[in-house]
């Protein structure tokens, strides 16, 4: 078998649990299967192990990391979110139950992936740099720890809107809402200290790739626009005291414009950028 | 005194800084739908074209430089100012804090007994109560200070220092960003293989300078060899060339140059930018004596039949002080940007002291001879590298406050303040702790935690005192 094959594979083995995850997140909410739901989540993180492998074949085989093209990128978005909902498991596990919500995200992150051209992309000259890791990693940090605060917000949001239901009662089993209020502002807090150093990191690399650290271009002024959205969410708690529901509304309202600085600028707009997602 | 608020007063608010910041972001969003006429003047036309009345406007209120506009420099300079007011407001607050966790005022002691926020029933036969408070809470990590009655308990005290340092670094880093960018200068010169270039604005072909900059360094950067495709290991780095910088005929550094890996000295940074083919060509008199060699540089172009864009220079009569010019074409044989089987055309153009002539095909030693008996000769085919030289002394300044302010947030972030204070106080009713709580992130699981484990101790205790 060729490290290709062994690549999609993996891949689609980790589709199916994914997508087995998120069907028995849904039945557990619906019938209110406390056991539907921990099987979810076990087959959700069990999705790691081919997912990890596949990522690990295709690494070896085109020499980089999971950096360059839509594939790539998506899908170890996908990797990193679910990742994150094992270890938001582990810290804090009444919140397991938020995979109701981060496996049909990742799910469609990889689905989505997996459609896209999987030929690989060389590194250039200008991408092969340590700082590319360091950028890439910080990068997938942030826009998991914004995923993981707009499901705790969603969930806060949902919680005071239901108050009977199967949604009502799966919601019923997450911490209290000051708890929630507070998790997901923490979230957003430690997404702002990544986002800062990617788009620090992204500068000094500008600076030693192309001789200036910041250029406007479409890429960096979103990524800016990113940070200042975030800076904005902060402010707003800290000074104004925006808690409970203002707060959860503004960390689910500033994700898509997180989303749309990932993938859809690259796709929007022509940018010197484009290389790490579309390959030009 | 009068009850109009002070520009300073102005600047502080909070409110304004909120608006600033959501008010830059908006500002590029929209600005990066619009074409920006420095980057792309053809197509901001076009945009102007299509989107008549839109356009206008886009262009009336500054979004077409929309980095560049009047009214984004001055939100800019309006968040900076902020931001420091912020950081001085936050440096004094954190000054204050830090002195107040070190002593406790009777005024703050007077509040602990009239209005606490948490209340601790201590049983009666409890021994040393204080000394088991401050257990309780040394075992949720605090720093715990005891004084007659009282116990103040203190975790994350560099936390405290976390904000202001953010904010410091960013309020100077955009102050660093438009001192920089007054006081840079970025351009490039195309220098052939072999040759060398003064840093003077004249060897420049694009050059942008701020209007504070200081001067060039008026260094001498040699091309010094060039590969059309360097391999660093099995790492393809494409074109490179190695540059050697000079201060008169002393070498001060010399390096292969490739992208992430500028050459440095001082404030400049030089990166390999482009390439192209220079033909040295020569003009020699009929007795074969060389008077002139040129060394005129030729891009290469995708859209040309040629594979390039035609180049030329110029020959001027001593005699008479007219010129005429010799236009340079270099025909690629194969799209591709390398010099190989390339072959030169030299016309010279009408206008001059020469009669029009031109001859094509032209490769090592080939010649064209003009109508004066002089011939011209193709000496050799290399090629040119156009650098980008950027001189700016503000980069290493922004990093340091790059980093700075990430370690402040990352402080803020992770080591919250935690403060906790604790009164004894014994009457009529009994005994109690009286506490008071207080989370720099506004935790509202802490107030829980410390009353959770001083009533766990004191609860034990009592349980284990009924057992007795």
């Amino acid at each position: 078998m060729t490290s290709e094959t062994l690549e999609i594979l993996a891949m689609w083995g980790a589709v199916t649990a994914y997508a087995v995850g998120g069907v028995l997140y849904a039945l557990g909410a619906l019938f209110r299967r406390d056991r539907l739901l921990d099987l979810a989540f076990w087959i959700s993180v069990a999705g790691l192990v081919p997912h990890t492998a596949g990522i690990a074949a295709r690494w070896m085989r085109v020499g980089h990391g999971p950096y360059i093209g839509y594939y790539e990128a998506v899908s170890s978005l996908a990797w990193s979110t679910v990742v994150l909902l094992g270890i938001i498991a582990w810290r804090w596990p009444k919140l397991r139950v938020l995979g109701i919500v981060i496996m049909p995200i990742s799910f469609l992150a990889i689905g989505g992936a997996m459609l896209a051209p999987k030929a690989p992309i060389e590194l250039s000259g200008t991408l092969a740099s340590w700082w590319l890791t360091i950028h890439v990693t910080f990068a997938k940090l942030s826009y998991s720890s914004f995923i993981a605060a707009f499901v705790i917000a969603l969930a806060y949001v949902l919680r005071e809107r239901r108050t009977s239901g199967a949604i009502a009662d799966l919601l019923a089993k997450l911490p209290d809402q000051a708890r929630l209020d507070d998790l997901s502002y923490r979230w957003i807090a430690v997404g702002f200290i990544f986002l800062t150093v990617m788009v620090g990191s992204g500068a000094i690399w500008a600076n030693e790739a192309w001789g200036r650290y910041w250029g406007w271009d479409p890429i960096e002024t979103w990524s800016l626009i990113s940070w200042l959205v975030y800076a904005g969410y902060l402010h707003v708690r800290l000074t104004l005291g925006w808690h409970g529901k203002k707060s959860a509304w503004y960390a689910m309202l500033a994700l898509p414009i997180v989303v749309f600085a990932l993938i859809g600028v690259p796709v929007v707009f022509r940018s010197i950028h484009g290389a790490y997602l579309l390959g030009y | 005194m009068s009850g109009r608020k002070s520009p300073l007063r102005h600047l502080r608010s909070r409110r304004l800084a909120i608006w600033l910041i959501l008010g830059i972001g908006v500002w590029s969003a929209i600005a990066t739908t619009i074409p920006q006429v420095a980057r792309d003047s053809a197509e901001a036309t076009a945009f102007e074209a299509r989107y008549g009345p839109f356009a206008a406007l886009a262009r009336a209120v500054g979004l077409d430089h929309a980095y560049t506009a009047p009214v984004f420099l001055t939100a800019v300079v309006l968040l900076a100012v902020a931001t420091l007011l912020c950081a001085w407001e936050r440096t004094m607050w954190t000054r204050r804090r830090l002195r107040q966790t070190r002593v406790v005022s009777d005024g703050v002691i007077a509040r602990l007994r009239e209005k606490p926020a948490i209340i601790v029933d201590v049983p009666l036969g409890s021994p040393s109560p204080l000394e088991q408070a401050a257990g309780a809470l040394g075992a949720l990590r605090l720093k715990v200070t005891t004084d007659s009655n009282l116990v103040t308990a203190e975790g994350g005290r560099w936390g405290l220092l976390g904000s202001p340092v953010f904010h410091w670094s960013l309020g100077l880093l955009i102050v660093v960003v438009g001192l920089g960018t007054l006081m840079r200068a970025e351009g490039s010169i195309g220098i052939p293989v072999g040759e060398s270039r003064i840093d003077t604005a004249e060897s420049y072909g694009a050059l942008d300078e701020g209007s504070l900059y200081r001067g060039h360094s008026g260094l001498r950067i040699e091309a010094t060899d060039f590969l059309l495709n360097y391999m660093d290991g099995t790492r393809h780095r494409g074109p490179s060339p190695v540059l050697t910088l000079y201060d008169g005929e002393t070498v001060l550094k010399r390096q292969r140059v490739y992208p992430n890996n500028p050459l440095r000295y001082g404030s400049l940074l030089i990166h390999m930018g482009a390439h192209g083919v220079s033909p040295e060509i020569s003009l020699e008199t009929p007795s074969g004596e060389e008077i002139l060699s040129a060394r005129p540089l030729v891009d290469f172009d995708e859209t040309s039949p040629t594979g390039t864009s035609p180049s030329g220079f110029f020959l001027i009569d001593d005699a008479t002080g007219t010129e005429s010019g010799v236009r340079v074409e270099v025909d690629l044989p194969a799209q591709g940007k390398t010099n190989e089987l390339a072959t030169v055309s030299l016309y010279v153009e009408p206008g001059g002291w020469l009669e029009s002539t031109g001859a094509t095909g032209l490769t090592r030693g080939g010649t064209l001879e003009l109508s004066n008996g002089a011939v011209l000769r193709v000496q050799n085919l290399d090629y040119y590298v156009r650098i980008s030289v950027a001189d700016d002394w503000s980069v290493p300044y922004i990093y340091a406050l790059l980093v700075i302010g990430t370690i402040g947030l990352s402080v803020a972030v992770v080591l919250p303040h935690r403060a906790v204070r604790l009164l004894l106080v014994e009457d009529g009713d009994g005994r109690r702790l009286h506490v008071h709580t207080s989370h720099s992130r506004g935790d509202p699981t802490f107030g829980e935690r410390v009353e959770r484990a001083l009533k766990d101790r004191f609860c034990d205790e009592d349980d284990s005192g009924g057992e007795r």
